[in-house]
């Protein structure tokens, strides 16, 4: 499926590209095996197994079922239910950044002072978004594609909340007016 | 009076006679730059059109001589990248220490007690099609009578064979397809081998015919003369080679003395169809074919004592170059005759081609290279217009080959010329003098001396291919198949390492990885016949470890996902360290584990 978040490290001696970490919604890739190598050198470690991994996937497919219910009812209730679903999406995103955020902070914040070479670095944050630098690595970190279509998702069902806000909106008057064209 | 009369004359000769005798001191002060290598003819240097982070666009694989090896040379830079280790051990690259590669090294001497060096001439890659393919390069050990083959996805040597009944593998050939491998016989021994030899024919030789993994199909016996440079035709049909000594002489004199010598042709599908009919004595296990089999062999008289063998492009002939005569004798293959005596120069060697058509071949004695058109020379035409550039040669080349000049389809871009002597071209470092390697571009109209390259003695011959040929090359092994390969074992996991004991037979199969070894200490007893399996955990290129253990002789260089092996007796008690010898991190020093042989 589509990736997520992504850093890439660019290093002198790796002419050949940067080594990437890429976050899917259900798993983490890229060069880890390398990166695990290469994290020993500074004493940091990095969980290729969390839980977020398990969780994330039921969010987005929670967000999905609600979407749909929300997609086939009509009236004030679909309205609360396309109102629930942009909310729900919008705090699973929030609830995915704030746990990448985490995990990052987690990583960099207690090296080992015995590493070979702690004397090089002290605790460190890789980025989130954009860029920074540690002893001679860069790091280039984006939201990728993945975070980009939930975000459209997110339009869409923005849209589709206001034309039937309107949708609502227009039938509510029309029955008022109906109602005095009645009476 | 008288005196005054004599004085003058005598003082104008007198002084005639000092200013010549001035004049004369003097030729030695000016270099002698022949004429054509000024300043005018030469260009920056190999290395300035490769720029510093540019690649080469060809590879030039050199025999190394008594370096028993292979160069690998980047062309048009000319710079060594790197030597492929054959008939001698090459602790640099970890080659013939450990118990495979030492076994392919020493169980193809005649006594394998002694070190292995070996004498390389004659690379030859290996074609598809008339081709060069990329796949294999084979050569010779002069020394030893042996012959190697060298996987190059790889970059190593995968075989050696010493071949049986004869003495000096010399000049070798590699069929179109390389369906089959051939080899000369160089010197003539005592050797039963012709049925039908009588006492003139005591000393004889013969030209082996391999398949592509060195496995002798049969062997066609020479009762007349030896056999030295050879070739193949681009259509696969037949191998050819020069024979000097059809006098069968044993001294120099005699080696000499006959008018003509000649190119024996030897038709590749008469050696199927003798095969197939049986029409051969098996001796030793070896099939040597009746010498008499119809159309097998055919002599084709040429000028004494003939040295190269080129196929130019087309198929449609080769060119011999005469050595002891002014001509390079151009053979019509179809009709097996020379069909042109084409005078070049004084001891012409060997020839190479471009894509237009064009011969270039050196003159050991002129120290020159020749650019001489061969359908001009075929024509009739005069000297003065088949022959279109002439350079010199700084000196006295030896073999010439131009990229992809052995082969159907040659480039036209680039011209190595192998010279013998390299003289005044480079600093004094000696009585060994460096070799002069001059690369010429033969692009244009006239040849351009690009640089002199200087190359540790001796090379002799060089193929030169694209490098894209080589772009796979492997440069991370995948692990699992390296193991089961080259040990038939898995290969050992991170964190797995275990040791086996049996009796007194230890096993260690263990790790290496950016910066360490899978243990941390291994302790035995004296007495026990060790060996360790130590694969490489490492997927990135250029990620090369190795495994020293001092004292005990071994050392062996680890790339990517391979995994050595390494066997030892533990004869001597006391702590050795087991080192990482190549540079692989910033902790290599400290990549280092203890082994305990403890009484």
């Amino acid at each position: 499926m589509l990736p997520l978040w992504r850093t890439q490290l660019f290093f002198p001696q790796y002419p050949e590209g940067p080594l990437q970490v890429v976050a899917y919604a259900g798993a983490i890739t890229g060069d880890l095996s390398e990166i695990d190598m290469l994290n020993e050198y500074i004493g940091v470690k990095f969980p290729h197994d969390i839980p977020e991994l398990q969780t994330l996937p039921k969010l987005l497919y929670g967000v999905a079922a609600l979407a749909m219910l929300a997609a086939l009812v009509r009236n004030r209730l679909g309205l609360w239910l396309k109102g629930a679903t942009i909310a729900s999406l919008v705090a699973s995103g929030a609830w995915m950044m704030w746990r990448i955020d985490r995990h990052l902070t987690q990583f960099g914040a207690n090296p080992d002072p015995n590493a070979p070479l702690s004397q090089l670095i002290k605790p460190f944050k890789p980025p989130l978004w954009g860029k920074a630098v540690l002893v001679q690595v860069e790091a280039v970190a984006s939201f990728r594609s993945g975070t980009y279509f939930l975000a459209a998702a997110g339009i869409l069902l923005a849209a589709g909340f206001w034309l039937a806000l309107r949708q609502q909106q227009r039938s509510t008057k029309q029955r008022k007016q109906e109602e005095l064209s009645h009476a | 009076m008288m005196l005054s009369s004599i004085k003058r004359p005598v003082a104008v000769m007198a002084a005639a006679a000092l200013l010549t005798g001035a004049l004369a001191g003097c030729t030695g002060a000016t270099s002698k730059t022949p004429a054509g290598s000024g300043p005018e003819n030469t260009a920056s240097g190999g290395a300035a059109l490769v720029a510093p982070g540019e690649l080469d666009t060809h590879l030039g694989f050199w025999s190394s001589g008594p370096y028993g090896g292979v160069w690998v040379v980047g062309i048009p830079s000319m710079r060594i990248l790197r030597e492929i280790p054959v008939f001698e051990q090459r602790a640099g690259y970890g080659w013939g220490f450990d118990p495979e590669s030492r076994k392919m090294l020493q169980d193809t001497l005649p006594d394998p007690t002694r070190a292995s060096w070996g004498d390389t001439h004659h690379p030859m890659l290996s074609k598809t099609g008339g081709n060069y393919d990329g796949r294999f390069l084979y050569i010779n050990d002069l020394a030893n009578s042996r012959i190697a083959k060298i996987d190059l996805k790889i970059f190593k040597t995968v075989a050696i064979k010493r071949i049986p009944n004869i003495q000096g593998v010399h000049g070798i050939g590699v069929h179109a397809d390389t369906k089959y491998v051939f080899a000369t016989g160089e010197y003539e021994i005592p050797n039963h081998l012709n049925p039908n030899a009588n006492a003139d024919n005591k000393f004889q030789t013969a030209v082996t015919v391999m398949d592509p993994d060195l496995n002798v199909v049969a062997q066609v016996p020479i009762e007349y003369g030896n056999t030295d440079i050879m070739g193949t035709t681009h259509d696969g049909r037949y191998v050819y080679t020069t024979v000097y000594n059809v006098e069968n002489g044993t001294v120099m004199k005699d080696m000499v003395a006959a008018e003509k010598d000649a190119i024996l042709f030897i038709d590749v599908t008469k050696v199927d169809s003798a095969l197939k009919e049986g029409k051969f004595k098996e001796v030793g296990g070896i099939k040597i074919l009746d010498t008499n089999y119809p159309g097998l062999k055919t002599f084709v008289p040429v000028g004494k004592n003939p040295h190269g063998v080129d196929p130019e492009p087309s198929g449609k002939y080769i060119v011999v170059s005469g050595k002891l005569s002014p001509n390079a004798s151009v053979v019509d293959i179809a009709t097996m005759k020379v069909v042109k005596e084409v005078e070049v120069g004084a001891g012409p060697l060997h020839s190479s081609f471009d894509n237009k058509g064009n011969v270039y071949t050196g003159n050991f004695l002129d120290s020159n290279v020749v650019k001489w058109n061969l359908a001009d020379a075929l024509a009739g035409k005069p000297k003065e217009e088949y022959i279109r550039d002439v350079q010199p040669a700084h000196y006295s080349p030896g073999h010439m080959m131009a990229d992809g000049g052995g082969t159907k389809s040659p480039g036209g871009k680039w011209l190595v010329v192998p010279n013998k002597f390299s003289k005044d071209r480079f600093v004094n470092v000696g009585a060994d003098y460096p070799e002069n390697q001059q690369l010429f571009d033969i692009s244009g109209d006239k040849m351009k001396l690009i640089m002199d390259m200087p190359i540790l003695p001796e090379p002799h011959d060089l193929q030169i291919a694209p490098a894209e040929l080589f772009k796979d090359a492997i440069q991370a092994y995948d692990a699992t198949e390296a193991a089961a390969h080259e040990h038939k074992i898995e290969p050992t996991k991170d964190g797995e390492t275990r040791v086996v004991r049996d009796g007194n037979k230890v096993t260690v199969y263990t790790t290496a990885k950016r910066s360490e070894f899978g243990f941390k200490e291994l302790k035995l007893k004296k007495g026990d016949h060790v060996t360790i399996y130590v694969t490489s955990l490492e997927k990135t290129k250029d990620i090369t470890h190795g495994f020293a253990l001092p004292d005990y002789g071994i050392n062996k260089a680890l790339n990517p996902g391979e995994t050595i092996k390494m066997e030892f007796i533990a004869d001597k008690v006391g702590t050795y360290w087991a080192y990482c010898t190549w540079f692989c991190s910033a902790l290599h020093l400290e990549m280092r584990s203890r082994i305990i042989i403890e009484e």
